[in-house]
């Protein structure tokens, strides 16, 4: 099949209309949460991932995926109208989209927010298109050889952009790769660590683990904080639209925005965060009035804006083509793929065309609708950032309550799920992330057999990982991202990102 | 002497603890050969490394300790503190009961709970919000999207 037929293919999948109202309803769900502050994409997925299962999984990849970008768009209304970020890749948004609000500006804020995002979402796509099948022929002559270096490579990633000490975001890695092969050896067909708990014989979930790490931990998180109602910044907001000055001031930090986050978008390990961060330096030193920024400066919001959505398409790369996850959403949606018999990898685009090229297409009209919702309905999410955290909370473990039960209809799921709910909590309190634990839960089982089968076929010779150039490639480049830190020059623009961070 | 630790050194002596134990319970497993490594495999591999980072961890945050680094409280001081526990409480009673008690009445107390924890301060609407939020969700769940919620006894 060649490219034009696949994309029109794939847009005929996007728009039949029950994909259509899925799309919808997964962009509108994701600019719902983007917007609201203390329940992320991750947390959503896992709610939303068992409900699902009574859909066509076309519809549902395409449900899901709109969760995801929409979110991205979303993330902005909060940080420019209350100073707080809805996601953490808005974060960064929050410097100069806040002040443009104080300043009267409110409008043009969002506004080229929505366009920025829009743009960059469109080319993000744009580049999925591009790179992925070439990659998938590519990713088709691996053995398990080379998924296993994949898989160190992609773990390795994630460790080196995670924050904080390196021995801390290891040790997650190790225990994901551990939770991973709780369950059914479907090499030996032997029971590990299952304990004879009948629901453990498949292996942990991913979604209520993911729930629990994500979703309820951060409601435990926000609840021990003062329940008061969110204070919104009173401004008229007009002139949505940005003026020519805006648009001329900002299309380059968009255009630059967009190619960085995209790039940083494949490399596994919170992409979108990094790459709106990134995007703001890169801005603040290629400006000639870099005393601008964190005064209302437009560039400071186009560009991590539209970073932070290219980066959400550039993910799905690694997703669609290698059957790796780059982040805790797309290993959600891997998940998904798995439990509706799909294997996403370089047989994807082969096997199941309709899903490969329905999904990116539906991400084109997804986009659009996005724009469409975010302009005239900012009033309407204005006023629920004003909902109290004391109502929205209860409902939030409800819905993760609700998920983790319709999975299998018994209680082990949403035990599973409160249990890592607690242990998200800790986590947080002792200053370790979950993002390379629940990465190294998913891809643990590929690594399991992966590494296992190599053994094999090499009769336990480990230079069989140093031999196959591809492989060598790849864990090379995990050897260099290991020693990257200890660069002194690296160690200081990390000290400055982290400074931006904090 | 205990009291001096800081979150790291808990932390990392505390994974270091799991390492070990994910380690010798995966040989109950077998670990095989390298040419035919069995089930117990990577598991022990995990194990070992989860050790090996803890160590790490455990050294570096010693040398922290020594520089002043101390306990950090984990729980917050006052009412929040308090919420949190209940929460938790409330979450995990709300899974053991569900079957018992069937899915409206469960959803109901559960709700109206939380809602009384938050700021909402008289019973009454807490009450209500609690049965509007199970009916409500019931008929989106359980209705629309078919999920089977148990029923207790009272046969809802």
């Amino acid at each position: 099949m060649d490219s034009l037929s696949s994309i029109l293919m794939g847009l005929q999948v996007a728009c039949q209309p029950l994909n259509l109202f899925f799309c919808f309803v997964g962009v509108l769900i994701g600019t719902l949460i983007g917007v609201l502050p203390g329940i992320g994409p991750v947390a959503t997925l896992s709610i939303l991932l068992p409900i699902t299962f009574r859909v066509p999984p076309v519809a549902a990849i395409i449900m899901l995926a709109g969760v995801y970008y929409g979110a991205m768009y979303g993330g902005s209304t909060t940080s420019i109208l209350v100073n707080i970020p809805g996601e953490a890749s808005s974060v960064v948004t929050c410097l100069d989209g806040y002040q443009m609000a104080r300043r009267g500006k409110a409008g043009p804020a969002l506004g080229i927010a929505a366009f920025a995002s829009f743009i960059a979402g469109t080319l993000g796509i744009v580049g999925l298109m591009l790179v992925a099948p070439p990659l998938s022929l590519i990713a088709l002559r691996f053995s398990p050889v080379e998924y296993c270096s994949l898989v160190i490579l992609g773990l390795t990633l994630l460790v080196f952009l995670s924050h904080g000490p390196m021995w801390k975001s290891l040790l997650m890695a190790a225990v994901g790769i551990f939770l991973g092969c709780v369950g059914l050896d479907t090499m030996a067909g032997f029971e590990r660590f299952s304990f004879g708990i009948v629901e453990l014989a498949d292996g942990l979930g991913i979604a209520p683990v993911a729930m629990g790490l994500f979703g309820i931990s951060e409601v435990l998180l926000n609840i021990e904080h003062s329940m008061e109602g969110r204070s919104i910044f009173k401004t008229k907001i007009q002139n949505l639209l940005p003026s020519l000055r805006d648009w001329a001031d900002s299309i380059y930090p968009i255009l630059r925005g967009t190619a960085l986050g995209f790039f940083l978008g494949i490399l596994p390990g919170g992409g979108a965060v990094i790459s709106s961060f990134l995007s703001y330096a890169v801005e603040k030193k290629v400006s000639k009035h870099p005393e601008r920024f964190g005064q209302g400066a437009i560039e400071g919001v186009a560009g991590p804006e539209a970073a932070n959505n290219s980066a959400s398409a550039g993910a799905f790369i690694p997703l669609l083509t290698l059957g790796i996850p780059s982040n805790a959403v797309t290993a959600i949606l891997l998940g998904a793929m798995i439990v509706f018999g799909m294997q996403p990898g370089p047989l994807l685009i082969q096997k199941n065309p309709d899903l490969f090229w329905g999904t990116i297409m539906s991400m084109y009209v997804g986009n659009i609708m996005l724009l469409v919702l975010n302009l005239p309905l900012i009033g309407i999410w204005v006023k629920i950032l004003k909902v109290p955290y004391s109502v929205l909370f209860p409902l939030i473990l409800l819905f993760c309550l609700i998920g983790a039960y319709s999975i299998n209809n018994n209680k082990v799921e949403m035990l599973i799920m409160i249990v890592f709910g607690v242990i998200g909590y800790l986590f947080k309190k002792f200053e370790y992330e979950a993002a390379p634990l629940i990465l190294a839960l998913v891809l643990g089982p590929m690594f399991d057999v992966a590494f296992r089968r190599s053994l094999m076929l090499s009769s336990g010779d480990f230079t069989v990982f140093f031999t196959r150039p591809i492989s060598l490639g790849l864990l090379g480049s995990a050897l260099l991202v290991l020693l990257f830190p200890l660069l002194p020059w690296f160690k200081k623009k990390r000290n400055l990102i982290e400074e931006l961070e904090d | 002497m205990l009291k001096n630790l800081n979150n790291d050194q808990w932390s990392s002596a505390f994974w270091l603890g799991c390492g070990l134990a994910i380690g010798i319970t995966s040989l109950r497993y077998g670990l095989g050969t390298w040419h035919a490594p069995e089930t117990g495999f990577v598991p022990f591999l995990a194990g070992l490394a989860i050790s090996g980072f803890a160590f790490i961890g455990l050294v570096s945050s010693t040398a922290r300790q020594k520089e002043g680094l101390r306990w950090k409280p984990l729980l917050p001081e006052g009412g929040e503190g308090g919420r949190l526990i209940l929460t938790i409480g409330s979450l995990f009673a709300y899974a053991l009961l569900l079957t018992p008690l069937g899915f409206t009445l469960c959803t109901a107390i559960f709700v109206s709970l939380l809602f009384r924890l938050g700021k909402i301060r008289r019973w009454p609407v807490a009450i209500a919000g609690g049965i509007v939020t199970a009916l409500s969700t019931y008929g989106i769940f359980g209705v629309l999207l078919n999920v089977q919620f148990p029923k207790g006894p009272w046969g809802f």
